[in-house]
């Protein structure tokens, strides 16, 4: 063996790779943990019944002893963990001891609503952060799908007493998984290859919920409104849709507000506008039913408002609480695609390579040349910190500009020019691409940051049309 | 040994950045590593406060971790199964793609890391505990539930594959 070996592993040795706030967010659950989980004395008095017990009910102690120690950073940190995260059994033993707590029907349908919106959010995160890993993923759908059916078992036990306030949690996770549904439709064509498939199984487990749950609504919109066609020549009918009125017009006037959080131009915010829109449309109608003394078509038609009210809530909600991959992704402006353009041919995602596998050319010379340009989401990073690379091909002429590639792979990245870090963009069958004028082809990709601090070089090359490349730093552990 | 709360938290301090560095060298993945060295000290804990005796802490805990780590890859359904108990039966060198992909997560130590993801996994055990972990021999054959000869010989056997590995 050459000596350098034994050189290199002794540096190895001195390499220290464990990260600080593991170690300490580690040490605060085995403090808890240990609290909960106390060692058998044998002269302490408490019986053997006692502390199997205790060993039982783990998770709800821990959490109780974690109250009690005050460390309430562990428990927030945990609360945007995903599946496969250190926390993520935190969180959900949080949630199983809030549960305990959990008085009443109606305020046990809302946790429910709010503990499917958590797995909703698991869901579209583990797309995006861990699109390699599929046994978690299928553990989160069929963790997603469980819920719903405990939540939809809890709106029936509430229709029995308030047909209204079911209908309401039943439009409200209705509404939420709509959103998170639109989320991921819009990721879907932004994402890197190999991540599609699995936005792809994220939708379809929502998509057979969603069925489910729009059964409930309509079964349940049904009985409401003949409730409402039954009582409506009563008194109590008409204050009811002038206080319904008033209120819907104070939560559009909110969702305005909130949407103003949301950048410009962002299709999340196009949607909701467009939502917002059709909520006031609809309000619309109700002013003039109320106005014609029809108090049933009022109050049908504040419904029909609220449900896109809900779904604008749940869809901005749902942006604001994505984690930083999916913002960023969101927030990456869709190309605009030639009419003829069809939709296979959107920007290509790029797929892990384990070589450069083929250097295409272009099949021509093109007359126009495009500006390539490249951004990062960041300019220091954290080792193995996902970074987010844009590769823009932007047509500065004042006619379309076609791009020609070989193949379908059109554009490559790469840290430092290493093949282990290289990402190829491919699409099957997409061997051109048609820029309108001033506008421009987008490519994204996700990259892990190395292991050693300093600057680095993020390259990128748009086959046949020119290499870009910027800088960024990676700090030390 | 008697080992209360307050005695397991400063074994905690002094044994959780090598416990990590042990997964870590062994799974290639942080977030991965992170857990199951997390696990590692709840489980050694759950033994414990059973009242059980524990001899040797520092094997005990690396026991504990080579274990998860087995049914990490088990759960995983890794190609690369762990043959602990046949050290003369190495099994099949892991695919191009497997070791690709370790090379992403150790850009540092790229050029020993490929080297090490190259030799079998119980051959590669044997090498980090004793060069990166700087465990004894003793050490390891404790962990490892085996005899000292054993471990010499595989670690003989390991650093000899991965000679070949630097010769080819």
């Amino acid at each position: 063996m050459k000596p350098d070996i034994f050189q290199q592993l002794e540096k190895l040795s001195r390499h220290n790779p464990v990260r600080k706030e593991w170690q300490a967010s580690t040490k605060r659950i085995l403090v808890a943990y240990m609290d909960a989980h106390p060692k058998m004395r044998r002269a302490s008095g408490i019986s053997w019944y006692y502390s199997k017990f205790f060993i039982k009910t783990a998770s709800v102690l821990a959490v109780v002893v974690l109250m009690a120690v005050g460390v309430t950073g562990v428990t927030l940190a945990a609360q945007t963990s995903i599946p496969g995260d250190a926390l993520y059994a935190w969180k959900v033993g949080v949630e199983n001891f809030e549960s305990v707590f959990i008085v009443g029907t109606q305020s046990r349908v809302e946790f429910e609503v709010e503990r499917t919106t958590k797995r909703l959010h698991e869901v579209t995160e583990l797309a995006v952060r861990k699109p390699a890993d599929t046994d978690l993923s299928h553990e989160a759908h069929v963790r997603l799908q469980a819920q719903v059916k405990v939540t939809a078992e809890e709106i029936a036990k509430v229709a029995s007493e308030n047909p209204q306030k079911a209908l309401d949690a039943a439009v409200t996770l209705q509404s939420t998984l709509q959103a998170h549904k639109d989320i991921l439709d819009q990721l879907a064509p932004k994402v890197v290859d190999s991540t599609k498939p699995q936005i792809q199984n994220a939708l379809d487990a929502i998509g057979e919920t969603t069925d489910q749950v729009e059964v409930k609504i309509q079964d349940l919109r049904t009985k409401t409104q003949d409730d409402i066609v039954a009582a409506h020549a009563t008194e109590a009918i008409q204050t009811d849709a002038k206080a319904k009125l008033e209120e819907v017009q104070k939560a559009i006037d909110e969702a305005w507000d909130q949407i103003s959080a949301l950048a410009e131009g962002q299709t999340v915010r196009d949607e909701a506008e467009a939502r917002i829109d059709a909520a006031q449309n609809a309000l619309s109608d109700a002013q003039d039913a109320y106005a014609k003394a029809e108090y049933a078509d009022t109050l049908i038609a504040l419904q029909s408002s609220a449900r896109l009210l809900s779904e604008t809530s749940a869809l901005i909600e749902a942006t604001q609480q994505a984690g930083i991959a999916v913002k960023e992704i969101l927030a990456v402006p869709s190309h605009a695609p030639s009419p003829s353009q069809s939709p296979s041919q959107s920007p290509a995602a790029p797929t892990k390579a384990p070589a450069p596998l083929l250097t295409p050319t272009p099949t021509a010379t093109p007359v126009i040349t495009p500006i390539i340009s490249i951004a990062i989401n960041k300019t220091t990073y954290v080792p193995t910190e996902i970074i987010i690379v844009t590769v823009k091909a932007t047509n500065p002429a004042a006619e379309p500009l076609t791009l020609n590639w070989q193949s379908g792979c059109q554009v490559d990245a790469a840290i430092d020019d290493h093949p282990s870090t290289f990402g190829l963009a491919c699409v099957a069958g997409a061997t051109s691409a048609t820029i309108p004028t001033q506008q421009s082809f987008t490519w994204v990709f996700t990259l892990a940051a190395p292991l050693a601090a300093g600057t680095h070089v993020m390259n990128a090359e748009v086959f046949g049309y020119g290499k870009v490349d910027v800088k960024f730093d990676v700090s030390s552990l | 040994m008697g080992i209360d709360e307050a005695k397991f938290a400063e074994i905690y301090d002094e044994f959780a950045p090598k416990i990590f560095k042990y997964c870590y060298f062994r799974v290639s993945s942080r977030e991965e590593a992170e857990d199951i060295a997390s696990q590692v000290f709840i489980r050694a804990w759950d033994h414990i406060a059973e009242g059980k005796e524990v001899t040797n802490v520092q094997g005990f805990l690396y026991r504990i971790a080579s274990n998860l780590i087995i049914d990490f890859y088990r759960k995983r359904k890794d190609k690369r199964e762990i043959s602990l108990d046949d050290p003369d039966n190495p099994i099949d060198i892991p695919d191009a793609s497997d070791v690709h992909e370790k090379l992403e997560q150790q850009w540092e130590m790229r050029e020993v890391k490929e080297k090490l993801d190259l030799i079998p996994e119980n051959y590669r055990e044997v090498i980090v505990m004793k060069y990166v972990d700087d465990l004894s021999i003793k050490e390891i054959a404790s962990v490892m539930e085996t005899t000292e000869n054993n471990i010499s010989v595989r670690l003989h056997r390991a650093i000899e594959k991965l000679k070949s590995l630097y010769e080819a």
